[in-house]
């Protein structure tokens, strides 16, 4: 583990000093590559948040281990999430300055994995968002900590019936997902 | 069969299968590649979805602190505010003041009848008392409450239970004119609009407003003819009729 791991205990504990030293630390560089690709300070700030959000999840996965610099880690992310970004937009980088922050090939293969990661959690939830509402809310109540039969009861459904849509919600969603190109093209 | 296993991948994770099925489920995972990945990607949504769940309160108050740190450290301070004179707005203001007044005289003396057509009636609790508690009562209680989205999840589940409880039915196919799908509302409410029921003259009236909303005039016009001079929509489905002439005449 990196000695770095420091920074995921401020982002978990939601620590505000801690986060405001990774803000001192290392949001001046992502600001910078953003400036100087066609970004302006509010696209290099959404960037900053989403990527930090996204290490936040990836924090809390009982496998995940730091094994690269943390600096590294966060400007990959906010550099691959800004190159997305600018190909939504159809504006190709102006410039691929990698002189902002250094890194090793082995930290860029390190992240890449994560940052494929967390591209598919990000498809999975905006798969079950577009869901109906009732395949929605079942699907999310029966993720959390009741237990089925409480869950059934509290949305006014006999648990046989919760039961038979939560297998047909879930097989919907998966379809969905498998067909989505993210998970397609693997 | 082994559609059939595909079917039985959420039980199989959530440890619902008897100790037979899970034998046969697990087996088959080790022949059928199809099925052993299905069963991954869902394990693995299951596990997104549940820590994203687990860690919901704590991303909002992430969220609040990064937000507050962008403001000092990313977004440029706003640009000073001209001071502008009230004259700019005065006449403009003015033209905006005369246009809603007018606007609102119209209103007043406009009526839209189908605006009315469209309300659907209250459930009262006597009209579905049974023998036992059958969750009719959450039901009726979405319903009155303009909960239409919960009350079409409720009252489908009575009418599968108590398949022939026509009531039940015909309640669901008010939700689902209440939530405006009116494609549902007809499937649902023509068969007891077909039928003999007490229900029969009310599930024909909205099955004839739901058809004029796709434009169905003529299925419209048909259920609408057909509600007796004896019943309560009697009116309301001559005023419905009346509309759709209106509206075939453009």
């Amino acid at each position: 583990m990196h000695s770095d791991k420091i920074f995921l205990t401020y982002l978990k504990e939601n620590d505000i000093k801690g986060i405001n030293e990774i803000y001192l630390l290392f949001a001046g560089k992502v600001k910078g590559y953003i400036l100087n690709n066609s970004g302006n300070a509010d696209d290099a700030a959404d960037i900053f948040q989403e990527a930090l959000i996204d290490i936040f999840h990836l924090a809390n996965k009982p496998d995940f281990v730091l094994t690269c610099p943390f600096e590294a880690f966060l400007f990959i992310i906010c550099k691959r999430k800004w190159l997305n970004e600018l190909k939504k937009r159809s504006q190709k980088p102006v410039t691929e300055l990698h002189d902002y922050v250094s890194y090793s090939e082995d930290s860029v293969k390190v992240v890449e994995v994560y940052a494929n990661q967390i591209e598919e959690e990000h498809t999975i939830m905006a798969i079950l968002e577009t869901m109906g509402d009732r395949c929605k809310s079942i699907i999310k109540a029966c993720m959390g900590t009741d237990s089925q039969s409480i869950i059934a009861e509290k949305l006014g459904l006999s648990y046989a019936y919760l039961r038979k849509k939560k297998s047909e919600c879930m097989s919907q969603l998966r379809n969905l997902v498998a067909d989505h190109p993210v998970f397609k093209n693997k | 069969m082994s559609e059939d296993l595909f079917h039985k991948i959420t039980d199989y994770l959530d440890g619902m299968l008897s100790p037979e099925e899970r034998q046969q489920f697990e087996e088959a995972l080790h022949v059928n590649k199809k099925l052993s990945e299905a069963t991954a990607l869902e394990k693995r949504i299951q596990e997104v979805i549940s820590q994203r769940e687990a860690s919901d309160s704590k991303v909002d108050s992430l969220k609040t602190t990064l937000k507050e740190k962008n403001k000092t450290h990313f977004l440029t301070p706003d640009a000073p505010k001209k001071k502008t004179s009230l004259k700019r707005y005065l006449w403009p203001t003015m033209g905006i003041a005369a246009s809603i007044a007018v606007i609102l005289i119209i209103s007043l003396q406009y009526t839209n009848p189908v605006g009315s057509l469209d309300t659907l009636p209250t459930i009262a609790y006597e009209t579905v008392r049974g023998t036992e508690e059958d969750g009719s009562t959450k039901a009726i209680d979405a319903y009155n409450d303009r909960e239409y989205a919960a009350s079409v999840v409720l009252f489908s589940e009575l009418s599968e239970k108590h398949d022939e409880a026509i009531r039940y039915k015909h309640f669901l196919g008010l939700s689902y004119f209440g939530s405006e799908d009116w494609k549902e509302t007809i499937e649902t409410l023509k068969p007891i609009a077909d039928g003999e029921s007490l229900f029969k003259d009310e599930a024909s009236y909205f099955t004839a407003l739901a058809a004029k909303k796709l434009e169905q005039y003529e299925l419209a016009i048909t259920y609408a003819s057909s509600i007796s001079e004896e019943s309560n929509y009697y009116a309301k489905a001559q005023k419905l009729l009346k509309k759709i002439k209106k509206d075939l005449s453009k």
